[in-house]
């Protein structure tokens, strides 16, 4: 007997993911899914924001990658809210287990929600986490032709920083193609070009995170009105 | 794995709706821009359905290909080499209409 049915294979975690976004929605937050490969220097990114944003945007960090086990402790230096997810070796991570993480942290008055994926290019762009957009880093020495091999993930992006612009000099990576062939894949997508061990080239993408906090506040104000 | 997981949790979850005793075979969608690697999945299918529920299931993926709706022009245009931009009007705000299946299609059981 055959029986023919039409179920999405991630309708639980899509389900779960619509309950996180809601309720971001409502406190207000900008949240952020940031992806990319290990070592492409997420959590340094997350350092140098938080010590740029201080005093202007209260952040917070919901902390995934399974890569060093420290990352959570980097974030809370800079005086920012972190919690570290315990992904059990998990290459991704889902809504369920963002949603008890979230609950861990106290949300009230915070911006930007920063959700650290793991490090990986192909697992977490397939699950939704509640995010209100996904941000990718790609750094320099993994070369510019990982858009191409990793389309999903790009694709789904809103955002994409080069991270790591000071090796430039001394890599064959050519700005000029990545930007050409990640916007092949998602011609709207918002490219920052820095460094963030060194802070090079930082204010787009904090001017980016001000308007989408800024947005998610007054979005939210409204509902509340309304 | 998760996903090979979840798979197997529908396919289990519908053969008790239907009143199968055994699953033989799985049938799934798979867009070519779902993120999933038929290969992998494969993999991982083959590892879990070794014991359990469903000892043994085959499963069948029907890859999908990419398709794109132009938001400007209105064309309709299968992506190729994951390019999105339009090719009548070259617009980027493009839209994916097929490709990002990941859906359990059928199952066969007695």
């Amino acid at each position: 007997m055959e029986i023919q049915l039409e179920r999405k294979v991630l309708e639980a975690n899509d389900n779960l993911a619509r309950r996180n976004r809601e309720e971001f929605r409502r406190l207000g937050l900008f949240v952020i899914n940031l992806m990319s490969s290990p070592g492409a220097g997420k959590t340094t990114l997350l350092e140098r924001t938080a010590g740029m944003l201080k005093g202007v945007l209260s952040l917070a960090v919901i902390e995934g990658d399974i890569q060093t086990t420290l990352d959570a402790d980097r974030i809370t230096r800079q005086g920012v809210e972190a919690v570290q997810i315990n992904t059990r070796g998990a290459c991704h991570l889902e809504a369920e287990s963002v949603w008890e993480a979230a609950g861990s942290l106290d949300l009230e008055g915070t911006d930007v929600l920063f959700i650290e994926n793991v490090g990986n290019l192909v697992c977490p762009a397939e699950f939704d986490l509640g995010e209100e957009a996904k941000v990718t880093v790609l750094s320099t020495p993994e070369g510019e032709d990982k858009p191409f091999k990793y389309p999903l993930m790009f694709r789904l992006s809103e955002a994409l920083i080069i991270n790591k612009i000071d090796l430039l000099a001394h890599l064959p990576f050519d700005l000029a193609k990545a930007r050409e062939e990640v916007r092949r894949i998602q011609p709207r997508i918002r490219i920052f070009e820095l460094a963030a061990l060194t802070g090079e080239g930082m204010e787009g993408w904090l001017k980016w995170l001000k308007a989408g906090a800024a947005r998610a506040k007054a979005a939210s104000a409204s509902g509340r009105k309304g | 794995m998760s996903i090979a997981q979840s798979i197997i949790n529908l396919a289990v979850e519908e053969a008790g709706r239907a009143g199968l005793m055994r699953v033989a075979q799985v049938r799934l969608k798979v867009g070519r821009m779902s993120g999933v690697v038929p290969d992998s999945l494969a993999f991982c299918w083959e590892l879990m359905t070794r014991e359990g529920p469903v000892q043994g299931a085959e499963l069948v993926m029907e890859e999908i290909p990419i398709q794109a709706l132009c938001r400007d022009c209105g064309r309709r245009f299968p992506v190729e080499d994951f390019v999105f931009l339009c090719p009548s009007c070259g617009s980027g705000r493009t839209e994916i209409i097929a490709g990002r299946e990941l859906t359990l299609s059928a199952i066969t059981g007695e």
